[in-house]
């Protein structure tokens, strides 16, 4: 159905095609060895020990073959080469689980050892990617998002043995987000099925869990939030960010009026969700798109807005609170003028025009907020991005381009603490740092 | 045993189903080479894990190296950095197939790129991907439904042009 978009004499490859193919190649495969024997090296002297023979391991094709099939169920400890994990969460600095699609599954993968190696842990997860999972500990998971059923639904699956088995959560209709803080587990739903049409603002509740999730109950008063049950609110509209284990915001991106404008709208609680308390939207109208929340702490809010999207940029502003949303101040701002109707905001240029953020980004896993100064942003199809002044500049993360990250691919990012982060790029790869400043690429 | 199938043996073949799918995307017959190349030459480092069944590994390589020159030969333009060969009769239908197929979910893009845009036969999709046919055709037709929406969507439509075929 696309041949009238062919070339009506399309070249012929030759022997000097090849070549050009082949020196390219090699390129490739120089740049590779060269970062693995930059790994190498740095594990030898940090071993205190020297290398006098060639290092040789098994091929991939020997370690990955039953993977690399992408036919049929693999067997739970499977060998999962880190090039094709899709996203990534880590509870500590070595325990980690993954998202891989395998053929017609989506499973889940293991590392225990921070990321160097996985094995399938559930080779058919019960839902589909790109769902949303997350891990409280190495036993305690759940698993949401992704296509909604035919009946328009998204479930809550959780496990307690480390993603060996799911059971399904007794909340829904839509589960939107979720959040663990040790047992004590929330849930924003929606109380709407997903309709294609003619769908009218539902509310949304948030409902509470203390025993790792296998009974749920509502929070004590109804949230003011509403959601559009005409849009995919399982991945994208609703954010729940919580704080601790009473503290929580949860910021809605729907249809305030019934029609096509969209808005932000931002809940707040401090007793657990007996009682909340709305808070001012600070984006401007014109980023009508999406918004994505951030707390490194009680108070400090990091909220970004989105335009529409067009050719790979995306006009972008970040707004940030430090005193729990009642007031923000702009803090950056990537301007697109074409894509805001020609408006503009100050504080231009300190974030990047390139890439998406919501609503493209996977989750709201694509922005790791550390502390009041120190953040990380990797837009979809573009690349990792860090600032250490509160947001107001972001910089290319230098340390993974020289580890390998080629820009224009989308994933997410995780801190598991101030120096212990990942970088997985979907279907790419998996990358690391250890002292927040230096990365390496992770297996194959 | 069989014998492994060596990469020189389908250059050939794999090349020009880049070059094409490529081409559908771009339209510059250069970027379209260096698209092909650039795939290729991945596949080559990648071999020992893809030469049972290449195909399908070159054609989303191939179709996602192509949006993203798109997107950045977008932004030269809207910069002022005039690219080459820019002056061309479908561009603005093959921006507006970029971005439709970016933003389909991944299981839908990897169906429809390899069923409509290089035009394979539903069974050979189902082989190339691990899935039943049945799932090749669900995912082909939703995927065509959100094209369909989102080039409608656009004002240009270009929906109307987006249906099966074969």
């Amino acid at each position: 159905m696309f041949e009238h978009l062919d070339d009506p004499e399309p070249p012929d490859p030759t022997h000097r095609t090849l070549g050009g193919v082949l020196a390219r190649a090699a390129r490739l495969r120089r740049r590779r060895v060269t970062a693995v024997l930059g790994v190498v090296m740095v594990a030898a002297l940090s071993l205190g020990i020297v290398i006098g023979v060639a290092v040789s391991g098994p091929s991939p094709s020997q370690t990955f073959a039953a993977f690399d099939s992408q036919t049929g169920l693999l067997a739970a400890g499977t060998p999962v080469p880190s090039s094709d994990l899709a996203s990534v969460v880590f509870v500590g600095d070595v325990h980690g689980f993954a998202l891989v699609v395998h053929g017609a599954q989506t499973l889940l993968a293991e590392s225990g050892d921070g990321g160097d190696t996985w094995r399938v842990t559930d080779p058919s997860l019960p839902v589909s990617f790109p769902a949303q999972f997350e891990f409280s500990d190495t036993a305690h998971g759940y698993l949401w998002g992704g296509p909604p059923s035919s009946a328009g639904t998204v479930a809550l699956w959780t496990t307690s043995n480390g993603g060996r088995t799911w059971g399904r959560a007794g909340i829904g209709p839509v589960v939107s987000d979720v959040s663990a803080i040790g047992p004590d587990v929330w849930a924003v739903v929606g109380t709407c099925a997903i309709r294609a049409t003619g769908a009218p603002l539902c509310p949304v509740v948030v409902d509470v869990s203390t025993d790792d999730g296998r009974t749920w109950a509502p929070a004590g008063a109804t949230s003011p939030l509403s959601e559009n049950a005409e849009v995919s609110v399982s991945d994208e509209n609703i954010e729940l960010a919580r704080i601790t284990r009473t503290r929580a915001y949860v910021l809605t991106f729907a249809s305030q009026t019934g029609t096509s404008e969209m808005a932000g709208s931002l809940s707040y609680t401090a007793d657990g969700g007996e009682t909340w308390a709305s808070r001012r939207d600070p984006c401007p109208p014109y980023f009508d798109f999406g918004q994505q929340i951030a707390a490194s702490g009680t108070d400090d809010l990091w909220l970004i807005c989105a335009s529409q999207a067009s050719s790979g940029t995306q006009a972008k502003a970040l707004y940030r609170s430090s005193d729990g949303g009642v007031q923000w101040a702009l803090a950056a701002a990537a301007n697109a003028p074409v894509l805001t109707g020609g408006t503009v905001l100050g504080a231009g240029g300190g974030l990047p025009s390139a890439g998406y953020v919501t609503p493209y980004s996977l989750g709201h896993e694509n922005l790791a907020v550390l502390t009041p100064t120190t953040a990380w942003l990797f837009p979809d199809r573009s690349g990792a991005f860090e600032t250490t002044d509160g947001g107001r500049t972001w910089g290319v993360v230098a340390g993974l381009a020289r580890a390998g990250v080629v820009n224009g691919g989308s994933g997410n990012v995780v801190f598991a603490d101030a120096t212990h982060g990942w970088v997985c790029v979907t279907g790419t790869g998996l990358w690391r740092t250890t002292d927040g400043r230096n990365w390496q690429r992770l297996g194959p | 045993m069989a014998e492994a199938v060596r990469f020189e043996d389908v250059f050939a073949d794999l090349y020009r189903l880049a070059y094409r799918v490529s081409f559908r995307v771009l339209g510059d017959r250069g970027d379209a080479e260096d698209v092909a190349q650039e795939a290729l030459a991945r596949a080559h480092v990648r071999w020992a894990r893809l030469r049972d069944r290449p195909h399908g590994w070159v054609v989303t390589v191939s179709t996602n190296l192509a949006i993203d020159r798109l997107r950045r030969r977008s932004r030269a333009t809207s910069s002022g950095i005039e690219p080459v060969a820019l002056v061309e009769t479908h561009l603005s239908e093959r921006i507006d197939l970029a971005r439709a197929l970016r933003r389909l979910p991944r299981r839908q893009r990897e169906v429809v790129v390899l069923r409509y845009l290089a035009d394979w036969p539903e069974l050979e999709v189902a082989g190339a991907l691990g899935c039943s046919p049945g799932t090749v055709k669900s995912h082909a037709s939703r995927g065509l439904a959100h094209l369909r929406h989102d080039l409608e969507e656009r004002g240009l439509g270009g929906g109307d042009d987006v249906r099966a075929s074969g």
